[in-house]
């Protein structure tokens, strides 16, 4: 059963030509942190979570790409202890609105 | 009116009645379809099907033309068939040919079948009509059959005369529901409810809390299943400030000479941008927001609320055909009654919460007691006017000394406005017009007018019912931040510039209310009458649906909205 909490996605992708890797790199930027090279943190719901994949699916070629998709669990709890990192520090953005 | 009743009837929506004939009505009578995870994963897995291809050989002659698609078996997609005998109407995913003459419809489904392996009700209903409907076009058919996507297999079922009797009888039944005016009563305890897309709109427990159907016991409601905000509000408060499009991105371009930083906000992780005076805006970006419903709200420079851009306005004519009908109706009167109670409850709230306990605070809180009190038996919307401005006096110069009590600089002549005198009126302005944006949002997601009130009369260019579904928060959210930013210093009077008689917020200022609002409105609390934790911001977007639902006729009063 879908939850209906917002979740920490770890959202990486192996895309075997150079055109339609710039566009799922350019398409993901607007969901979530880049993180690494082809690797975002995403924090989404159940219905940005199944946009992400329809949309990501009509962009990349079945038989070559691959895109994963790593759930790190809730958000506000389980995910934050998740993740450690070595060398450069990272912690999943918090989301508060942004006021410019 | 014209009956609805001989329209033609979808399949599909037989297959929703059978489900549950609440949704049924709010989406095929009322219009509401409210994506979610559940049917974006069904158009994704419609896909392919949704392809029309494969001519449909006549009945009786399917060998001559068979040859559709090379040597694949001969299949059809996306086929739209109507029968007028029965009023039937649907498309077909795919009919395939089983052997010379016979054909049999297969449907797509996103799930899985029953723990039994068989065809859900539902899914069978809408399958027996289609083979109804290939027979009525002179088609043998003997079997029916779903392709369980999530599963990832086929159910194939001999088709029975009893089968097809029974799937008549839900199109006769979702007939007689389409012809009614108001939504059959939500399911009890239902797990359907869970994956249901419609059940923000439907609010099947907090209905039938309110009807006594299902026979809740209080603090009994299961959670709203509505899921989580993952996006988050855009302010962009900086004149000359320019948003152009780059892909998926909003790049926001201070004007020469700010300190403001550039900044690139995603599209997907946005819910709505607010612009407050003079701010750029290209179409190209403007397009990608409507795209994706992003409202667009516009604020003056000093906070005074525009508008805001909407991509489509809610299809259920219903609730505003009610809205208009009790515009003036003792119903109107009934609800303006509780909003106007409960703001005046809530003020005494946040007084008592704050005020320093003694013989002047026990004075003001049993007055408030009292004028709330004959609100709730207010005769007429002027009476209850009297009594909100009563209880507004007695409120505001508490409020005054609560604020003042550290620094006479914030000392307030009263509640005064456009333009407000003084740096808390300001505040209080500005943090309004935030609220009246959120409330517009929630009253037309309702499928309400805004312009038109039950207790704000209409006025030019105010969104009334807005302004009337805010009037017990304004307390709770507005004044409490306002109060708390005085409270902890994050604002000081040199955060304001007055000019002749106005006083304006400084950047830093307009900048730190805006942070408290929003911490004010995604701060959990209980809902008193359901008892789940929720957001402020999700709450009035349910009290926003209660409301549209006391118009239909649906609840009979309009439910209270009081914290403790």
């Amino acid at each position: 059963m879908t939850s209906t909490k917002v979740r920490l996605f770890i959202i990486t992708y192996d895309i075997t030509d150079d055109k339609r890797l710039r566009r799922v790199f350019e398409y993901l930027k607007q969901w979530g942190q880049h993180v690494q090279y082809s690797v975002f943190a995403c924090a989404l719901g159940p219905t940005s979570l199944a946009t992400v994949k329809t949309e990501l699916d009509a962009l990349i070629h079945h038989d070559d790409d691959q895109v994963l998709f790593f759930d790190l669990g809730a958000e506000a709890s389980r995910a934050q202890r998740a993740i450690d990192y070595l060398g450069v520090p990272f912690g999943p953005k918090q989301r508060k609105a942004i006021v410019l | 009116m014209r009956s609805s009743f001989d329209d033609p009837l979808q399949l599909r929506a037989v297959n929703a009645h059978v489900f549950c004939s609440r949704l049924f009505w709010l989406e095929y009578v009322a219009g509401e379809f409210v994506d979610n995870a559940h049917t974006l994963e069904g158009s994704h897995v419609h896909r392919r099907v949704d392809k029309p291809g494969g001519a449909m050989p006549a009945p009786h002659t399917p060998d001559e033309s068979a040859e559709n698609e090379g040597d694949d078996p001969w299949h059809t997609r996306s086929l739209w068939l109507s029968d007028d005998t029965s009023g039937l109407t649907g498309k077909l995913d795919l009919v395939d040919l089983v052997d010379e003459g016979r054909v049999m419809p297969v449907d797509t489904k996103k799930g899985k079948p029953t723990r039994d392996g068989e065809l859900w009700e539902a899914d069978r209903a809408q399958l027996t009509l289609q083979a109804l409907l290939l027979k009525a076009h002179g088609y043998r058919v003997e079997s029916i059959a779903a392709w369980y996507h999530g599963s990832r297999q086929r159910v194939v079922e001999v088709l029975t005369p009893e089968m097809e009797t029974w799937a008549l009888g839900h199109a006769m039944s979702a007939r007689h529901t389409r012809s009614l005016e108001k939504p059959p009563a939500p399911l009890v305890d239902s797990p359907k409810c869970r994956g249901c897309s419609l059940n923000v709109v439907c609010l099947p427990d907090e209905v039938n809390a309110l009807t006594g159907g299902g026979a809740h016991e209080e603090g009994e409601i299961r959670r709203v299943l509505v899921p989580d905000h993952d996006a988050v509000p855009v302010y962009v408060t900086e004149s000359g400030t320019r948003i152009g499009l780059k892909q998926n991105m909003l790049k926001i371009t201070p004007r020469r000479g700010s300190d403001m930083e550039p900044a690139e906000v995603g599209l997907g992780a946005m819910s709505q941008l607010n612009l407050m005076g003079g701010v750029q805006i290209t179409t190209q970006a403007m397009q990608a927001l409507l795209r994706r419903d992003v409202p667009v709200s516009f604020f003056s420079y000093g906070g005074f609320y525009y508008g805001r851009t909407q991509s489509a306005t809610s299809r259920n004519v219903k609730v505003r055909i009610a809205q208009f009908k009790q515009a003036e109706s003792p119903v109107a009167l009934d609800i303006a009654r509780t909003l106007i109670a409960d703001k005046l409850y809530n003020a005494r709230v946040f007084l008592r919460r704050h005020l320093p306990q003694g013989p002047e605070s026990k004075r003001v809180l049993r007055k408030l007691t009292r004028i709330r009190k004959k609100a709730e038996k207010a005769e007429s919307a002027e009476q209850l006017l009297g009594y909100e401005g009563e209880g507004a006096r007695q409120y505001w110069s508490h409020f005054n000394a609560l604020v003042q009590a550290d620094d006479e600089a914030w000392a307030m002549q009263g509640r005064n406005r456009r333009p407000p005198r003084d740096p808390v009126n300001a505040m209080l302005s500005f943090g309004y017009a935030l609220l009246v944006k959120d409330a517009q949002l929630a009253v037309e997601a309702a499928g309400l007018d805004a312009y038109l009130g039950v207790y704000h009369t209409a006025h030019h260019g105010r969104p009334s019912m807005a302004l009337d579904l805010m009037e017990p928060f304004r307390r709770l959210i507005v004044d409490s931040a306002v109060y708390l930013m005085v409270r902890r210093g994050e604002v000081s009077p040199e955060h304001f510039v007055r000019s002749g008689q106005a006083v304006a917020m400084k950047t830093h200022a307009r900048k730190a209310l805006i942070a408290a609002y929003e911490r004010r409105m995604t701060e959990s609390v209980i809902h008193p009458l359901f008892g789940y934790a929720i957001s402020y911001r999700r709450i009035i977007a349910v009290q926003a649906r209660l409301l549209a639902r006391v118009l239909t006729g649906e609840i009979e009063e309009m439910p209270n909205f009081r914290t403790r």
